[in-house]
């Protein structure tokens, strides 16, 4: 090693442990031996790319791919307005496999992968950059490959692959081809609908809690990539690539799935028969959130009725029926909900009615009994949390309150008789 | 009412004859007169408008020249004093551009996020003023600080829209430029980049920020960006140097400063000396409080600045106790309060509501107070500008004000008050700083190489490709760079800027917890080397004044666990040096010794600690301890003593010291050890003759507080007249080479601009590296050097000069912490010792020296 080394070893700025000297065997295979494709090449120089089909009625898991001619409300949800109403074939898939996850400049893309349907099923297009050369000419033909499509379809894309790239663009002095692009990041909802019943919603989770999918023994996992690009760049040996090459593919592939799953389940939500009965009271959730009311409306009736549906969520169910009515100035539904609540012990339906009688009836008395429930339920509960002790310092203002407002009534009530 | 309750508190002052015997100097400053010049022509109306609204209707003359060449796109740095208007010279090009309707955008870089803070509210005070009468304009100016505080939310925005970016070198590094492709419009779009108070940049920190300037400029180059460089400097020796060596680019100097000021006096203060023998002088606590009292009492404005917090709150404490009714007029400010008790006090200093603010540095940079009438700054701030900057906070529009410096005991204070043309007149400090440290190149070529690939043949500031190759050979043998075709990739998972500090060369650090209560709380960090000999197991630490006892240090986990303690005692380590020298690079043989500035390595243990009594400062025990040795590759300036020197101090009889009572026992004792020593001399054997040998203290009779203890036998040797001399007399030499070291040591960062702690030192009455001839040496404490002990070796006759007039001046009778250092080792003060050695080494024609 040359001088410079030895100073930076005698100054303590390299230790000999930090020096990685696994020089590893060269490779024999040439990479274009070893993974299956092709190569193409643009005036940037050239990149490599690999392709797989999955026709129509092929199943992934318990999903089974087929058309889907209407997607708006997923697109709704998502908040990705840009691609409602658009066909199913203008969707692209994506995802990255990277050279890190802490972002910045220095983290490359080597591989991008995108799928996309059309009409023999789905297809799936993998770039891959043999050296860190190529990456200019693989963002230019994804710049082309891109220009036909209206949306991505992401799972943390908007966090992560997309900024990536848009980086990468900037770098390689290539206009970036996707500021117009929509963005349905599935991440999204994927938290929102399965929060209540899964602990994780990474997609490999869901891979194998919702969509039933067994990865092969070809997997690597994700933490593993970034080093094993690494070891291909300085032995060129391209063998343990291809286990990256299935890992993006996969998670393409599921991603699609996925999509098509959340897409029937919206399509089924008539009954919550069709569906796990916590995910249709997530979707209600979902749909109350994106302010899809008459959706979210008949979903909590129906969760109301449910005889599957865990106590909690049945009386949150109750709740949001009730805050849905109260908004819209249905407070005679509204109170029979409440009280539906308050007799399942709910202190904040028992609150609602307070200010419901106190404010809109002008019912002191009654103001004044449903204060008196909500305080014996909290004090029978007990004071466990700072919140609790909010709640019961407000029980207290708005009974001292009322029985002002009651005295006065009264003595009002007495003057007038006099 | 004021002026005149100032003029009195002068007078005060001036008649009384005890306050006027310890003010060996006071300066008189007579006023000066602005030197105004008229606003360019291409300057807007709205901006014209808008300083006529803060009464500004003309530029001083440096606010002239230096706007004008900003306008011809030159790089200027500007060393103006305190309070001369400096920000106006890059507020105005800024404003201007915008206002004309040009996309054009500012980076402006400040070493504190409170200094950014600060502009950011000048700035919106400017562009409210503008949208009175052109609102339409004034939304054109968009600036926004963007530190670590910014919130996530708020960010994206602020890449995109903002124009005048507020921030400082560390977000730069961390939070900009490894994302630097989401600022494409900024840096497309940057015309101006602004760096404040370039002096705080020097040292480590400063060679940091030259090597985060390399990496801006590779990313201005990308996006084809060639903005103008604006850097505003305090005076100091060489602000031209600095700017174009932290930036690499030519610079114009703009130093003329046309700015008015008042009558200006600046008062040396020494106090009083309360123990002659030992030199010990009224503290700077003390002597600040007597003056705090008569400010008080003519209600004097003044800023006191301390140099600790703990100070402050005795301070403080005290002024409460004299002036209980006028709590709010007297204000502490210093880092760890509110935010908005800071506003409140600076608010409180502009309209008079307070009179005394006792602060710390936090009040130093760049926050806005308006002027006082009177600083008093408690002891020596560390720098030569930082002085000049505090005492630059005394005066109002073109009133009569002063600064007061109280000099502490420390050998640099008392020098300076003997010396006072230093702060007045040019200041000698220059701000160095060594980009090319490999040490931080490793780290910045690593954050560099993040940012954009290198390219074949490419160079990094003034380091050749030649160098930045080594560079990336290094670093592609460590795997996380990949050169394909000319280009050099990063392919590693890290992202590097994350794990590297700019304001220090320390890769590992060891936190300090305290174990109370449930939860261990951290109470501070130090640096992996620090902890050896801060924070080694048994150790008392001082954390804001109080003592805490090291239970165990855990360098592999880099915890120090520390308990609170009532312990009256103090701990010393015992530190053990070896030097070797890996190359000569300079020498220069004068008659009386060699000089040399070398390359070395420092190899340090800690063996063991003393316990030592506050009161008493007996040395109540000493532990050995069990640490790692470091080694420190560095550079080193040091001298050799010649052997005619040696025999010079010999020739002058000085060893019989005055007589010691002995105490009791020691007839008795000195027999027994001649008994048990046979009669015989321990050193060359021989036997008494018609006299009796001479009975020797090991350790010298002056360190014990109990005569019985130093008489005893273990510490007594039978010596023959001969040997015995010489025993003293390599006491003497030992005493005079320890007192050069440590004059030197303490003299030093006044020509390098350093603290104390950025220099290590060394001496040897007979180093093996130089043929058993003594030897003081100073080198960089950090690895590779800053370039601190290259300036020292060509400065070695002024530093020798300097060293001899602070001994030969102190007051004290044999050696003090103020001039040779505590008594050393040996019992001996060393002062006499150590001028007699300086004045031969400075080949001074009285030969025979000063008497002895």
């Amino acid at each position: 090693m040359d001088p410079l080394f030895d100073r930076l070893k005698a100054l303590g700025l390299v230790q000999a442990n930090q020096v990685p000297n696994k020089r590893k065997e060269k490779s024999s295979k040439s990479f274009e031996e070893i993974i299956e494709g092709e190569e193409v090449s643009n005036s940037q120089g050239s990149c490599y790319l690999t392709r797989s089909f999955y026709p129509w009625n092929y199943q992934h898991g318990d999903v089974t791919f087929i058309m889907k001619d209407d997607f708006s409300l997923v697109a709704d949800a998502g908040k990705a307005q840009g691609v409602r109403g658009k066909e199913l074939s203008s969707l692209l898939f994506i995802d990255t496999e990277t050279t890190g996850l802490s972002g910045g400049t220095g983290t490359l893309a080597f591989l991008v992968g995108l799928g996309y349907f059309d009409k023999n099923g789905f297809n799936l297009v993998q770039y891959i950059i043999r050296d860190p050369t190529e990456e200019a000419s693989m963002l230019l033909e994804i710049s082309n490959f891109i220009e036909k499509f209206s949306g991505f379809v992401s799972f943390n894309g908007k966090a992560f692959d997309i900024p990536l790239l848009r980086a990468r663009y900037v770098m390689n002095r290539i206009p970036i081809p996707f500021e117009d692009l929509s963005h349905l990041d599935l991440l999204f909802l994927a938290r929102k609908l399965w929060k209540n019943r899964l602990k994780s919603r990474a997609l490999q989770d869901l891979e194998q809690e919702i969509l039933h999918i067994p990865r092969t023994q070809e997997e690597v996992p994700g933490w593993m990539i970034p080093e094993i690009y690494f070891d291909y760049l300085k032995t060129g040996n391209a063998e343990p690539l291809k286990g990256v090459i299935y890992h993006n593919g996969m998670d393409i592939v599921s991603l699609a799935a996925l999509f098509l799953h959340i897409s029937n389940s919206f399509d089924q939500i008539s009954t919550i028969e069709n569906l796990h009965p916590v995910d249709y009271f997530s979707i209600g959730q979902l749909f109350w959130e994106m302010k899809i009311n008459d959706l979210a409306e008949s979903i909590f009736l129906e969760c109301v009725e449910s005889e599957t549906l865990p106590e909690e969520m049945h009386l949150q169910s109750i709740k949001y029926i009730g805050a849905m009515y109260k908004k819209q100035e249905r407070y005679d539904e509204a109170i029979t909900f409440w009280k539906v609540a308050l007799e399942m012990g709910d202190i904040e339906s028992a609150v609602e009615l307070a200010k419901y009688y106190e404010h809109s009836a002008h019912d002191i008395q009654k103001a004044l009994e449903c204060t008196e429930s909500a305080d014996q339920i909290l004090s029978k509960r007990g004071y466990h949390s700072y919140q609790d002790r909010q709640l019961r310092k407000e029980l207290k203002k708005r009974k001292s309150r009322l029985m002002l407002a009651s005295q006065k009534d009264k003595n009002h009530v007495s003057t007038q008789n006099s | 009412m004021k002026a005149n309750n100032f003029n009195n508190f002068l007078k005060t002052i001036q008649t009384s004859p005890d306050l006027l015997q310890d003010i060996p100097y006071w300066n008189r400053e007579s006023e000066r007169q602005p030197i105004y010049q008229p606003f360019p022509e291409w300057l807007s109306a709205d901006l014209i408008k808008a300083l006529a609204d803060v009464e500004i209707n003309e530029l001083y003359l440096h606010q002239r020249q230096a706007i004008d060449r900003i306008q011809e796109h030159e790089n200027i740095v500007l060393s103006t004093g305190t309070a001369s208007g400096k920000s106006i010279c890059y507020q105005l090009p800024i404003l201007n551009n915008i206002l004309m309707g040009l996309d054009s955008r500012a980076l402006l870089i400040f070493p504190t996020k409170a200094l950014a803070n600060d502009q950011l509210n000048t700035i919106s005070e400017i562009k409210s003023v503008i949208e009175c009468f052109a609102p339409e304009r004034s939304h054109l100016i968009i600036p926004s600080v963007y530190d670590g505080d910014t919130p996530a939310s708020n960010r994206s925005t602020i890449r995109e829209r903002s124009n005048i970016l507020l921030t400082n070198p560390d977000m730069l590094h961390l939070g900009i430029l490894p994302h630097h492709t989401s600022w494409i419009k900024f840096f497309q779009h940057l015309q101006f980049i602004v760096l404040d108070e370039v002096h705080i940049y020097r040292g480590v920190f400063g060679s940091h920020v030259a090597n985060v300037l390399r990496r801006l400029h590779r990313i201005l180059d990308f996006y084809g960006s060639k903005p103008t460089f604006i850097l505003t400097s305090a005076t100091i020796a060489n602000p031209l140097e600095l700017a174009e060596r932290l930036t690499g680019l030519p610079f114009k100097l703009v130093d003329q400063d046309g700015s008015p000021h008042g009558k200006k006096n600046f008062i040396f203060y020494n106090p009083p000396v309360i123990n002659e023998e030992l030199g010990i002088r009224q503290g700077i606590v003390s002597a600040s409080l007597d003056f705090s009292r008569m400010i008080m009492q003519y209600a004097v404005q003044s800023l006191l600045f301390t140099r600790s917090r703990r100070a402050i709150e005795l301070i403080i404490h005290e002024l409460r106790r004299i002036f209980p009714k006028n709590d709010t007029s007297i204000r502490g400010y210093r880092s760890g309060y509110l935010k908005s008790e800071r506003r409140e006090i600076e608010q409180g200093l502009k309209n008079g509501s307070v009179t005394l603010a006792v602060a710390t540095n936090a009040l130093e940079l760049g926050v806005d107070i308006g002027g006082v009438d009177l600083v008093l700054m408690a002891g020596y701030p560390g720098t030569i500008t930082s002085t000049r900057q505090r005492a630059g906070r005394a005066g109002r529009k073109n009133n009569e004000s002063a600064a007061i410096f109280i000099a502490s005991s420390s050998p640099l204070d008392q020098f300076l008050v003997r010396h006072p043309e230093y702060i007045i007149d040019k200041n000698p400090e220059s701000a160095l700083i060594d980009p090319n440290n490999p040490l931080i190149l490793i780290n910045q070529i690593r954050c560099a190489a993040f940012e954009l690939p290198f390219l074949q043949g490419e160079s990094f500031g003034s380091l050749s490709w030649e160098g930045v190759s080594q560079f990336l050979e290094v670093l592609k043998f460590q795997g996380v760079l990949v050169n394909r075709g000319d280009k050099y990739f990063w392919l590693s998972e890290n992202y590097p800027a994350s794990g590297i500090s700019l304001r220090s060369t320390a890769t590992k650090t060891i936190l300090l917890q305290v174990n109370s209560g449930e939860t261990p709380r951290t109470i501070g960090e130090v640096d992996f080397n620090s902890s050896l000999w801060m924070t080694h197991p048994g150790a008392i630490y001082l954390h804001e004044g109080d003592p805490y006892l090291v239970d165990s240090l855990d360098v592999e986990n880099g915890i120090a666990t520390l308990a609170p303690t009532t312990a009256n005692y103090f701990t010393e380590p015992m530190k053990s040096q070896e030097i070797q020298i890996i190359r000569d690079i300079k020498t220069e043989s004068n008659s009386g010794c060699d000089i040399h500035f070398s390359e070395i390595e420092v190899t340090s243990r800690i063996d063991a600690f003393k316990r030592i009594d506050w009161e008493t400062r007996a040395i109540l025990s000493v532990e050995p301890l069990q640490l790692p040795e470091t080694k420190l590759r560095t550079f080193g300036y040091w001298i050799c003593i010649h052997p005619n020197i040696v025999e010079k101090m010999r020739e002058e009889k000085m060893w019989f010291s005055d007589a010691n009572d002995y105490g009791p026992t020691w007839e008795k004792q000195r027999n027994l050890a001649r008994q048990r020593d046979q009669y015989r001399c321990r050193i060359c054997g021989l036997p008494e003759a018609d006299r009796p040998h001479h009975v020797h203290h090991k350790v010298p009779f002056r360190m014990f507080t109990d005569p019985i203890k130093a008489n005893e036998l273990e510490n007594l040797v039978t010596l023959c007249p001969n040997c015995h001399r010489l025993a003293e007399i390599n006491v003497r030499i030992r005493s005079a080479i320890s007192g050069l070291k440590y004059s030197l040591n303490s003299l030093a960062p006044l020509f390098v601009m350093c603290d104390e702690s950025d220099l290590g030192s060394y001496a040897d009455p007979a180093a093996d590296f130089a043929d058993n001839q003594p030897v003081i040496l100073l080198y960089d404490a950090i690895p590779a050097g800053m370039g601190l002990v290259e300036t020292l070796y060509h400065k070695h006759f002024e530093l020798l000069q300097n060293a001899f007039d602070l001994i030969e001046h102190c007051q004290c009778q044999d050696g003090c912490p103020s001039c040779v250092g505590p008594s050393s080792e040996s019992g001996l003060g060393g002062k006499r010792e150590t001028s007699f050695l300086l004045a031969l080494l400075m080949e001074r024609k009285e030969l025979n020296g000063p008497s002895l």
